[in-house]
């Protein structure tokens, strides 16, 4: 009996040795979050799609790089002498080490972001049944804005001069998580893509509760959670996504689109009122100014870091080697030696420390009134751009001209001249308006202006060509193409 | 030849049929030798007894003996005190009379042939036991040559009494004088041998046909002779380790197993802080671009087992060497296969002592070792080479355009050196920080115990400090073994407890000392340590239009309370039972279970000379990092052992084993601290600015399912079989599982052939294939991973995708061949082993950044293949080999060589070889290359026109500038030859052995002559140099020189120029001893035995490189001494 008793005991141990293995090796990181731990419930869901978001106002992308910093060095829009850290940016000599590595930064990040966006799609299928349908396609339909928008952004930083040569290789484009790279599209088979994308996420968002409460209410839809319902202002939304449809549309040339989908967005804030011009005491308040215009966006992006960056690149206690700000001159010829401009007096303004004797940037500084709700925002897509397409779009220049009257009527200014050329003045206005919002050096590359007013002196231009406008894909990149 | 069914019955029968026979036998046994003799019937005879009368015993004697023809044998006067006998008239048997004569408990009779009866008297039983006594028992043990042999084991059956004999083969024991002794000797046959009442028993013992027979490998799962195997495997005993270093088990495996590679660590060289880089037999993975962790340990490291269980590098340094038993080395398929997916590097398997039964021994073990810096590598500029070194290279150049009032300064500033040169300023840096590092260390043990019961316990602190001051490694440990046999059952238990403090140098890193000019006094006039060298202590503002050396006086921070320390603990507790169902089948089952913890703490004086431009609050670091790991491993097996038909000999093992290993790690960092406080966090101001506690956590687990075949037929014809399933929870989520294999075969040609045996011993080729794994590698590469992203905004926190999986990443497979010949000969007066292997590695797991618009870097992917191959022999012959008069005199050779091959990576690694050339790194991933080959551009020299390099491009034009795609294999870092010759000498109690180790067909990247005598930058001119930079460049046109001009302060690109041949003989041990035993003044002071050595390690160095070693830390030489007690 002895002997059958170890017998079975070590039979037993075998078979329970055997029979735990499976389990045994289904280890969990404990220090790391896995894709199942995530999205078992909906909070995960929402983290893992608000990194997104965060994602959008790192440095590399809206934070930094893509609204205040590179796209606004290429655009001319600081004075960057030759002893400026920043010069060979300013140079365009992509080459150069700093702008390489901060180009392999924006174009890297710009990636990431996009797999992060596939991989969410392709998770909340996997996982389905952890939100409701309704709420998975209101944040499937962001996601796939944010994938168009990147591309769309990559395609105007690295791709040919559209206007030009709008069948050149670009860059690629991805809309699955995959770990092999995808080719190199030409540029009018990435625009056709973006399109696509945006038209997908549209017919995604019909919900949206900014149509029926605007940007920062809660509507009762999506059981009332705010993470759906709420301050859609700072979301990829259904309005956000019709305006990169109508600048994508004026991108690719297509003057007739963009002009439908502008109007419809104007026709939007019309009928309703959550999307009101920004009034002039709020925009220019002496405590507490509305300096974005925050009314008017549709989307902006919420970076709770906005006024630490604003401190790095234009604290008038910076040297001059390091600030971000345009030469005296440059800013009164821009506004046109206007200061009623809204856009001008609370943003720009001689600081009193820092001994600087030019105009400094002020329009990402903070404000006295914590509770103010336009805190801590990017502008990414705006009101005023809707006008500018619409006048530039415009069949008849007259009508051209009264979108820009009614622009420059909300910016404090004057109407202008019956005769005056509605081209050169959305120049005119694309250069005050979206100041510190990366806009103008892509408006540049896209009506292919010749040359540029250079930032680094009192007068003179900068010739653009192919070299200045198409900036080299990084070696990251070229090293496995 | 017809086969008839009723033959197969027959055959089937058999084992009926041969029953059947046995109980015929057995019966008829029975028959014979079971009825009683005839006698019987005389004793049946009766006597008549004509009336009743009382008589004496004797007069009934004379009664029988009348009456029968019966004689009797007795004592006289035996009887005389006996009572009378009554007898009565009647008729009586013979038997019954004689009972009825005498009572039978005092004495008894018997019947003998010859009608005799003999009348004993029967001795009191107590008296019995007591008659037999212990005696001593003295004698000799010799061979069938007469030769003494020392350390028989002489044993009394049955008691625990054991005795050794000595060096003349005598021993003393005391035993029953009716007891029975028990000789036994490795490589001789066991003698049995009753006392019967001598006390001087001289026993001749039998050689084992063999000598090497009895040798057992311990796998750590399983023990087998040697003879019977098929693997390359070498076995060391504690002794031979011992006797080439009294460091530790990695230093002395170097000297003494050909493929058993100990990569010299340039950068460090002898910190003793700082763990060696081992290989076996080469390399299986790339290290440069490996996926690993904190915890991982280097995956071309083989496997440590101490003890039957896994354990670290760090432990196996730190291991006391007077505890090693014997370490085993595996090296190919057939012996690793058993370890699965941890094989592929090889495995050392290291058993300590084991607890041996008898009376209370102790031993004791002093180690004291004297460690020199090699300062002799360097070859630094003089005081006066120096400074004219920095006027040739245009230091006090003040450029064009200069005003001739700011060229006045400078010239200001080399006339004030220059005067200082005069006057003898000529300072020596380099001693500064240098000290003579002392070991020394204590080990005792003591153990003893029953057969049934045994125990072992030891101990051991060991101080150490490095050759630079304040460099210390201490180390302790306390281990008890318990073990408890009681007939098939037995129980081990196993404890170990250490610790180790470890204190790196304040003196910081070695370059420092060797970058100091020596024109600069180490103090000032007035004897006190300034921060800068040229005297002063505030820093010079910035802009200032001279620019003059401003350089830190290294002697400044070696006085501040900075540190950077470290302790671990570790605990280790092994339990093992074992089964013996029957003599064929054991079962065995263990469990392990440890934690070891370590704590470093980092501290940087805030009064640092690298905080002087930094505000109050954040002067001074702080930094403590906590590192746990806790592991356990369990497994059970059994094994089937059989002889059949005395030729078949077959051995099966089936083990099941299952580990878990949990690792945590937490560090902070602390910044700023008043002046002049110590390292203590409390006085800090607060932790870094937006620093994040460091954190890791992991939790690794593997599981195994080992079957093994061992099969021999004859002791001729082997075959081995081993297979492995591994599980583990580093591969992809679908492929957990992986299988592991090796078969193996051997011949050993000297039983087939029936070879004389004095002349060939052993000759045994074997040959095994196999496939191996390495799990060092790869973590949770099978799962998508999140991150939490740094910021907020108004939605909350976000997750971050921070990797994406790779589920179908395979382990890393190694395919084996590996092919061997064992000889012995001249009664292994002459041993050899040949080793040949080739390891394919395939597929290579490389961490590859894919295009960056895919999102993903660092993707572990399996791609490419590594091939190494090598060969290996190790020679041994004694000259004399007299073990009469214990002289053995033998000399020895080992030599490895191998390379590597890459291959099937396509462009897979270019991100690695762009990674390359940004750094000054030679190696290269290219298919069809070595990872061991050294890329460069040629270079065809120094143009003596100009000064200038010339390059040689591919298409064979020569030019100025270097363009890198022009770079070709300029050498191999891997050498052609490099081994051991070594030679013995053991003379009575006297022994000496010297292991000088050769290198050639290596080269090198000189970086001493990259660094210090070219690439010198215009803000490093005012370091110091090595002299070849004064000496040995162009200087003036037409001048045939080997390096640039001295004025070029721009870079050199790196080129063949820089590659250098290293060949180079090292004397790596060289030991002197004597061992005293049975002498009279030893058993006066109650000792058996006592020993000393005296040895030198790495005592001398030639070379055909000229280069700086040790960077960090200079290399040393290590001179030690031992004392050995036991009692």
């Amino acid at each position: 009996m002895k002997k059958h008793l170890y017998k079975i005991t070590f039979l037993f141990l075998v078979s329970l040795a055997a029979g735990s293995c499976s389990d045994f090796l289904e280890v969990v990181p404990q220090d790391q979050i896995l894709e199942s731990q995530t999205y078992s419930s909906e909070a995960g869901v929402q983290n893992v799609h608000n990194g997104l978001y965060l994602q959008l106002s790192s440095r590399s992308l809206y934070g930094q790089q893509l609204t205040m910093d590179a796209v606004e060095i290429l655009a001319q829009q600081y004075n960057i002498s030759g002893t400026h850290y920043q010069a060979s940016m300013a140079t365009y000599a992509y080459a150069e080490k700093t702008p390489k590595a901060t180009l392999s930064g924006i174009w890297e990040k710009a990636y990431t972001t996009i797999l992060s966006s596939n991989k969410f799609l392709e998770s909340i299928d996997e996982h389905a049944g952890v939100i409701s349908v309704e709420k998975a396609n209101l944040l499937k339909g962001e996601a796939i804005a944010i994938r168009a928008m990147l591309h769309f952004d990559m395609l105007r930083l690295f791709g040919p001069i559209y206007k030009v040569a709008p069948g050149d290789p670009s860059v690629p484009y991805y809309d699955k998580p995959v770990t092999t790279s995808n080719p190199i599209l030409p540029a009018k088979e990435v625009v056709a893509k973006v399109l696509a994308d945006l038209d997908l996420s549209l017919s995604l968002l019909t919900k949206d509760p900014i149509l029926t409460v605007g940007k920062y209410a809660a509507s009762s839809a999506f059981d009332g959670n705010p993470y759906y319902a709420a301050n859609r202002g700072q979301r990829m939304n259904y309005l956000a996504v019709k305006c990169l449809k109508a600048r994508v549309l004026l991108y690719s040339g297509d003057k007739v689109g963009a002009s439908t989908v502008a109007n419809e967005v104007i026709a939007f804030t019309k009928s309703n009122q959550f999307f009101p011009w920004t009034p002039f005491l709020e925009a220019t308040n002496a405590a507490n100014p509305d300096r974005t215009f925050s009314s008017e966006n549709f989307f902006s992006l919420s970076d709770y870091t906005l006024y630490t960056k604003q401190k790095d690149l234009f604290d008038s206690s910076l040297d001059d080697f390091t600030i971000y700000a345009p030469l005296l001159s440059r800013l009164t010829a821009v506004f046109e030696s206007n200061d009623n401009d809204y856009r001008s007096l609370p943003s720009w303004k001689i600081p009193i420390v820092g001994g600087k004797t030019q105009k400094t940037f002020f329009k990402y500084e903070d404000v006295t009134d914590k509770t103010k709700l336009f805190r801590l925002q990017i502008p990414m897509l705006k009101l005023s751009e809707m006008y500018l397409i619409a006048a530039e779009t415009a069949p008849v220049p007259a009508d051209g001209i009264a979108f820009l009257n009614t622009l420059r009527f909300n910016r404090g200014l004057t109407n202008l001249a019956a005769t005056a050329v509605v081209a050169t003045e959305v120049t005119k206005e694309y250069k005050k308006e979206f100041m510190g919002e990366g806009q103008l050096f892509f408006y540049y590359k896209r009506i292919n202006s010749a040359t540029i007013p250079l930032g680094s002196a009192a007068s003179g231009n900068v010739t653009m060509g192919p070299l200045q406008y198409v900036l080299p894909l990084p070696d990251s990149e070229i090293n496995f193409q | 030849m017809k086969f008839k069914l009723t033959d197969a019955l027959f055959y089937f029968r058999k084992g009926l049929i041969i029953n059947i026979m046995r109980t015929f036998i057995f019966l008829f046994c029975t028959a014979i030798f079971g009825f009683s003799p005839a006698n019987l019937f005389s004793q049946n005879v009766k006597v008549v007894i004509n009336a009743d009368k009382t008589v004496t015993v004797d007069e009934v004697f004379d009664i029988i003996k009348q009456q029968t023809n019966y004689t009797f044998i007795y004592q006289e006067d035996l009887f005389k005190k006996l009572p009378k006998v009554h007898l009565k008239k009647g008729k009586i048997r013979v038997n019954e009379l004689l009972q009825a004569s005498f009572p039978s408990k005092d004495f008894n009779f018997s019947f003998t042939n010859g009608n005799t009866i003999l009348v004993k008297e029967i001795p009191a039983e107590k008296v019995v036991v007591f008659q037999s006594k212990s005696i001593e028992i003295k004698g000799i043990v010799t061979n069938a040559k007469k030769e003494p042999l020392p350390g028989v084991n002489v044993k009394v059956k049955g008691t625990n009494a054991v005795a050794q004999t000595d060096f003349d083969g005598k021993y003393t024991i005391i035993a029953p004088n009716d007891g029975i002794l028990l000789f036994t000797f490795i490589g001789y046959k066991a003698e049995i041998i009753a006392v019967n009442n001598r006390p001087n028993i001289n026993i001749v013992l039998a050689e084992e046909t063999k000598q090497l027979e009895g040798v057992v490998v311990n796998t750590g799962v399983t023990v087998r002779k040697k003879e019977l195997i098929t693997g390359a495997v070498t076995i060391f005993r504690g002794e031979e380790l011992r006797q080439v270093s009294t460091q530790n088990a990695v230093q002395a495996l170097k000297s003494l197993d050909p493929s058993f590679i100990v990569l010299d660590n340039n950068l460090v060289g002898s910190n003793p802080n700082v763990l060696p880089t081992i290989e076996v037999r080469g390399q299986t993975s790339l290290t440069s671009n490996q996926v690993d962790s904190q915890f991982r340990d280097d995956p071309n490291q083989p496997l440590f087992i101490l003890d039957g269980f896994p354990t670290t590098l760090q432990q196996v340094v730190d291991l006391d060497i007077n505890r090693i038993a014997s370490i085993t080395l595996l090296k190919d398929a057939a012996s690793t296969a058993l370890y699965g997916s941890r094989s592929a590097n090889g495995v050392v398997v290291i058993e300590t002592n084991k607890p041996i039964p008898g009376k209370l021994q102790f031993s004791y073990v002093y180690n004291s070792s004297y460690e020199v810096a090699d300062l002799s590598v360097y070859h630094l500029m003089n005081a006066e080479q120096k400074l004219e070194f920095e006027r040739l290279s245009g230091a006090f150049y003040a450029g064009d355009g200069a005003t001739p009032a700011t060229q006045y300064k400078w010239d200001q500033v080399y006339n004030n050196r220059l005067a200082d040169v005069r006057r003898g300023v000529n300072t020596y840096w380099l001693n500064e920080p240098i000290q003579m590092g002392i070991t020394s260390g204590h080990s005792l043990s003591f153990g003893g115990g029953s057969e049934e019961f045994r125990f072992n316990l030891a101990g051991n602190y060991k101080t150490k400090s490095g050759t630079m001051k304040g460099s210390e490694h201490n180390t302790w440990g306390y281990n008890g073994s318990l073990t408890y046999k009681k007939n098939k059952l037995s129980f081990n238990n196993n404890f170990f407890v250490s610790g180790a403090d470890n204190n790196e140098s304040q003196y910081g890193s070695f370059e420092t000392w060797a970058k100091a000019s020596p024109y600069y006094p180490k103090y000032n006039e007035n004897g006190v340590i300034t921060r800068y060298m040229d005297g002063t202590s505030l820093p010079i503002p910035e802009k200032q239009p001279i620019i003059v050396n401003h350089a830190i006086n290294p002697l400044y921070n070696v006085f501040l309370p900075s540190y950077d320390k470290s302790n671990d603990f570790n605990f280790t507790n092994n339990f093992a039972i074992n089964y013996d169902v029957n003599s064929h089948i054991r079962t065995t089952g263990a469990i392990s279970v440890s934690q070891l913890n370590t704590y470093a703490t980092t501290f940087v004086s805030p009064d640092d000379t690298q905080f002087i431009n930094n505000i109050a609050t954040e002067k001074g670091t702080y930094n403590r990092n906590e590192i746990s790991r806790k592991k356990w491993e369990a497994n059970l097996g059994g094994t089937y052992s059989n002889v059949f038909n005395n030729v078949h000999s077959l051995n099966y093992t089936i083990r099941a084993s299952g580990r878990e290993a949990k690792n945590t790690a937490y560090g902070t960092d602390l910044i700023g601290f008043p002046s002049g406080v110590q390292g203590i966090p409390e006085f800090a101001f607060g932790y870094k600015p937006n620093g994040k506690p460091s954190s890791l956590s992991e939790l690794v687990r593997s599981v195994d399912l080992t079957n093994q075949v061992n099969y021999a037929y004859d002791k001729r014809f082997l075959f081995d079989f081993t297979q492995t399933m591994s599980g583990a929870t580093n591969f992809g989520t679908n492929k957990k599982y992986s299988p592991y294999w090796g078969i193996g075969f051997g011949w050993n040609l000297n039983n087939e052939f029936k070879m004389n045996e004095d002349i060939v011993n052993i000759l045994k080729v074997r040959a095994n294939i196999g496939q191996t794994g390495n799990q060092n590698l790869v973590g949770y590469a099978s799962y998508d991973v999140y991150a939490y992203d740094p910021n907020t905004n108004i939605f909350g926190a976000g997750l971050g995708i921070s990797q994406i999986a790779n589920p179908n990443l395979e382990p890393q497979r190694t395919k084996d061949l590996s092919l061997g010949l064992d000889l012995a000969m001249f009664r292994n007066r002459l041993t050899a082993t040949f080793g040949a292997y080739r390891r394919q590695t395939s597929p290579q797991i490389v961490a590859i950044d894919l295009a960056a618009s895919t999102g993903v870097t660092a993707y572990p992917l399996n791609v490419g293949y590594l091939t190494t191959r090598g060969l290996e022999i190790k020679i041994n012959y004694n000259f004399i080999y007299d073990l009469r008069n214990n002289f053995i005199w033998g000399v020895g050779l080992m030599s490895a060589s191998g390379d590597n091959k890459l291959g099937g990576f396509n462009n897979a690694l270019s991100s690695l070889n762009d990674a390359a050339q940004k750094t000054t790194s030679l190696t290269r991933y290219y298919d069809g290359a070595s990872s061991n080959d050294l890329w460069a551009v040629p270079s065809l020299g120094i143009d003596p026109a100009t000064g200038r390099e010339v390059f040689l491009k591919k298409n064979g034009q020569t030019t100025f500038t270097l363009d890198k795609k022009d770079e070709v294999v300029m050498g191999n870092s891997r050498e052609t030859a490099t081994g051991v010759v070594s030679t013995n000498l053991a003379y009575k109690g006297f022994s000496f052995g010297l292991f000088v180790r050769y290198s050639f067909g290596a080269e090198r990247f000189n970086s001493a002559l990259y660094n210090k005598v070219e690439n010198i930058a215009k803000s490093n001119i005012f370091d110091n140099q090595d002299e070849r930079a004064f000496t040995d460049r162009w200087t003036t046109p037409g001048q045939l020189a080997e390096f640039k001009a001295i004025g070029l302060t721009n870079a050199t690109p790196i080129s063949s120029r820089f590659i250098q041949k290293d060949d180079y003989v090292s004397g790596e041990s060289i030991r002197l001893g004597y061992r005293f035993t049975d002498r009279a003044w030893l058993k006066r002071a109650g000792l058996t035995a006592f020993g000393f050595n005296a040895l030198a390690n790495e005592f001398f160095r030639v070379s055909s490189l000229k280069a700086e070693r040790g960077i960090d830390y200079p290399f040393s030489r290590i001179y030690s001494i031992s004392l050995n007690v036991s009692f």
